[in-house]
């Protein structure tokens, strides 16, 4: 059977490494058959490795496991991943111990569990290599290499398989740190369990009714049992207490505190004086709860980030530079200012400088706000930050880190200071409140009691009011809530940095959207045409064309065989050629294009024009239905682009938001000083541009494919493109808003009744510990109920997973 | 009610041996990743029989 009849009998067949369709597949034979099809020589590749050195289990797992994300085709590297060995490198990057050395990558391409099955049997392929350990929920793997081990060897080795490897500093993001603090957290919750749950063994027994005498050693052993909780799992409590009084502020923490040391000091005297009531048992069960609840909410948040901190390194990948007359390749860190450096297609400037090449286009919208690739003379400067759209360019390095125009941003953004005094939390304001009428209350009664000269009866019903009205649930209130909707969060792709901005989003009405990029895709497209029947033509005509707007036609109409003769291409003008006897011509259209930012190509037969195309920069899908909504709810939407004016009007228009919102050809720092005019506000965006304005305005949200610079100075992340997203966020922070209030109200309520029922001297121990934890279970039933707005958005989720 | 003597200490003495377990175990870093291992326990036995076949030849 020949190749050609079997591919024509059978289109469409899968892959036989990452299963994805291919209509042109590549066939080998792999596997005892003659002709297992692949969609590229890359997974050819990977699948015959994985063969030859035993690892055939591989498909196997991967048929049983479920995927975390869509495989995608090995791309054919030709990488050398050289400047690995280099020994700068090696120090800023490496573990070196006696006879090892480790390195951790962030592997892009991490899509299941047998991923994770070949990674960790690196060993089996590299004998240098010790041992490999991938963490799947960060795509980090950490490699352990003999001391004369290779680090080149295992990127090359890595990216054989079809993982493409991304080198991480030592210490980044301060993992250590981060480590040390989550045991830390965790020693406290299992304390606390641990002790309440013994506690609680004891307190049913002395509830219950034991016998005095052995009641009595019940108390010794609670108190034993609560020392190291009170003392030890709490105190964050009294930290974070301590901390905001001497900032002259009341949080919520200090009259837990009040009633964690209150409550040890009074069942410390009962348990030695042989008294009953000690509280310990709902004491200890609520540090638990609250340590539990927030360490969740913290868990959230750190998940989405660790994971974005690390794909926004992807931009970064070795440089060639020239050494002498050889080419070396080397990481951008170690760049200097006069190096001659090469850049790929595709590659992001690392450093800037002046081009040495006659002619390139550049992606500058990440810098300048523009979504036309622009076009550089030789001579002239190009920046940190600019995108390389086509071919291979040469220029000299004149700038690096903190001297290149992206630099001088990153330093602004590091002194610049979040202001979001606008704000305070809710709890906390509640919180305050209740302070100050629970410590009136417990001083006139002690005082009125000691009048009437009863000093212990006083104290008694002033003791069990601090107790009660603890707030156990005003406690709860609030991080439950946000776990929740963290979670909910986290499903529907939006990180946020901090728990706090749920409930800061809520008080926001001014939304500022950037341009490029945010409303629109960034990506110079097509927009429309007038006719199918040309595009071979068109297609044969522009591959031609180094020029942008021929490559990006090219990427979106199908593939032609077509041959041109006579091609000849005028710089700035256009392409022209011939096929038998027809003449053809491809150049800007003498009919204006109405569209956004649209420029208008026509092909022109014989002189006569038969297609019409136009390109710009396209806008989202949804932006309009979003907007639209958004104006509808109140919301006061400005555009903040660093583009030309009649481009950023044009889209006003159509999207009908007031011409007074609209600001156009902004500097970075103009933005900044526009967005601080306007907080508290929100500022969403991508590029370096905005990272100034995402700084300083109350809430900054990047959106996906922003640059590393604004993922660190922005408080969110929307990971999915579109502003589908922002909407969901803003009904989210509602909808968590409606829940904390509702939270509050419920506790509050608990606490009336229970200051009132202390007050009367109407409770005693047992009734005390039936209701603070019913207030709490009362709590929780309400967060998991949710409200409208969040049970849509849950099923939103859940409809996405099936 | 005699046999309190020894139960109660019992009791005191396995609540405090689980703490300390528990705190070994958080310090050693067993409860650092909790993503990854919940998956590598799935590996099939016989996938990484294959390999400890291969492993013990190879050092034959």
């Amino acid at each position: 059977m020949s190749q050609t009849v079997y591919q024509s009998i059978s289109q469409n067949l899968s892959c036989a490494h990452c299963e994805q369709e291919t209509s042109a597949p590549v066939f080998a034979a792999a596997d005892g058959k003659s002709e297992t099809p692949f969609c590229c020589v890359g997974c050819m590749t990977v699948y015959s490795l994985l063969h030859s050195k035993g690892l055939s289990s591989f498909y196997q797992l991967k048929k049983e496991t479920p995927a975390f994300a869509v495989a995608t085709a090995v791309e054919v590297s030709t990488e050398t991943y050289s400047y690995m060995d280099q020994e700068e490198f090696l120090e800023d990057f490496t573990d070196n111990g006696d006879h090892s050395l480790s390195m951790s990558f962030y592997l892009e391409g991490i899509h299941c569990v047998a991923c994770l099955w070949l990674i960790e049997k690196l060993s089996e392929i590299d004998p240098n290599i010790k041992f490999s350990h991938l963490n799947l929920a960060t795509s980090v793997a950490t490699v352990t290499l003999e001391k004369n081990g290779r680090l080149s060897q295992v990127a090359q080795t890595l990216s054989l398989l079809g993982f493409k490897p991304h080198p991480l500093k030592k210490g980044l993001g301060h993992e250590e740190h981060q480590k040390r603090e989550d045991r830390k957290d965790l020693s406290r919750i299992g304390v606390a369990a641990a002790a309440a749950m013994n506690i609680m063994l004891y307190s049913i027994s002395v509830y219950a009714g034991a016998p005095e005498s052995v009641s009595h050693i019940f108390g010794v052993i609670i108190l034993i049992f609560a020392l190291p909780v009170m003392l030890y799992s709490a105190f964050p409590f009294y930290h974070s207490a301590w901390s905001a009084l001497k900032q002259r502020k009341i949080s919520l923490d200090l009259p837990i505190s009040i009633a964690l040391i209150y409550g040890t000091m009074r069942g410390f005297y009962e348990s030695i004086s042989g008294g009953e009531e000690y509280y310990f048992d709902t004491l200890t069960v609520l540090v638990f709860l609250l340590l539990l609840s927030r360490f969740a909410v913290k868990k959230w948040g750190q998940r989405g980030l660790a994971v974005n901190a690390l794909s926004s390194f992807l931009g970064q990948s070795a440089v060639s530079v020239k050494k002498g007359e050889s080419w070396h390749e080397i990481y951008p860190d170690y760049l200097a200012v006069g190096d001659v450096v090469k850049m790929k297609t595709n590659q992001m400037l690392p450093t800037d400088g002046i081009l040495i090449n006659d002619q390139v286009f550049l992606q500058t919208a990440l810098m300048s706000g523009e979504a036309r690739p622009k076009s550089f003379q030789i001579g002239e400067q190009v920046l940190a930050g600019f995108q390389n759209t086509q071919h291979e360019f040469l220029y000299r390095v004149t700038a690096v880190k903190e001297q290149s125009q992206l630099g001088k941003i990153f330093q602004q953004l590091n002194q610049s200071q979040k202001s979001d005094s606008f704000y305070s939390h809710l709890a906390d304001r509640v919180a305050s409140r209740l302070v100050a009428i629970v410590l009136f209350l417990s001083v006139a009664l002690i005082v009125y009691f000691a009048f009437q000269g009863n000093f212990t009866e006083g104290e008694r019903r002033a003791f069990s009011l601090i107790i009660i009205t603890c707030p156990c649930a005003l406690g709860l209130a609030t991080p439950l809530a946000l776990v929740r909707s963290l979670g909910l969060a986290h499903r529907l792709g939006i990180v946020l940095k901090s728990e706090q901005l749920l409930e800061k989003i809520s008080q926001i009405k001014v939304l500022l959207l950037d341009k490029t990029g945010t409303l629109t895709k960034g990506k110079f497209g097509l927009l429309s045409k007038n006719t199918n029947e040309y595009d071979d033509i068109t297609v044969a005509l522009e591959k031609n064309s180094q020029h942008p707007i021929a490559q990006a036609l090219v990427k979106v109409l199908p593939e032609s065989s077509l041959e041109m003769e006579n091609v000849t291409e005028t710089l700035g003008h256009g392409v022209e050629g011939e096929i038998g006897k027809d003449h053809y011509f491809i150049g800007s259209s003498k009919s204006q294009a109405e569209e956004l930012a649209g420029i208008s190509i026509s092909l022109y037969k014989n002189g006569d024009e038969v297609a019409t195309y136009v390109l710009g920069d396209e806008i989202q899908e949804e932006t309009y239905r979003v907007i639209e909504e958004l104006q509808a709810h109140g919301y006061e939407t400005w555009i903040l682009s660093g583009d030309k004016r009649e481009n950023v009007e044009r889209l006003g228009q159509k999207l009908k938001i007031p011409m007074r919102q609209l600001r156009a050809e902004l500097l970075p720092i103009d933005k900044a000083i526009i967005v601080k005019e306007l907080n508290p506000a929100m500022m969403i965006g991508d590029g370096a541009n905005d990272s100034l304005a995402l700084r300083q305005a109350s809430i900054g949200a990047a959106v996906k494919g922003s640059m590393a610079l604004s993922l660190k100075s922005c408080d969110l992340y929307l990971t999915k493109p579109g502003l589908q997203s922002l909407w969901d966020l803003l009904q989210l922070s509602k909808g968590t808003l409606t829940i904390i209030k509702r939270n509050l109200r419920f506790s509050l309520a608990y606490n009336i009744l229970g200051t009132s029922l202390a007050v009367t001297g109407m409770i005693d121990p047992l009734g005390a510990a039936i209701l603070m934890p019913l207030s709490s279970l009362t709590v929780v039933a309400s967060t998991l109920w949710g409200d409208a707005g969040l049970r849509k958005l849950n099923a939103k989720t859940l409809q996405g997973r099936i | 009610m005699d046999i309190l003597v020894i139960l109660i200490p019992l009791a005191i003495f396995l609540g405090l041996f689980f703490i300390a377990a528990f705190l070994w175990a958080t310090w050693k870093g067993q409860y650092d990743d909790l993503d990854t291992p919940s998956h590598r326990i799935l590996f099939d036995d016989s996938a990484l029989k294959i390999k400890k076949d291969q492993g013990a030849s190879k050092h034959e």
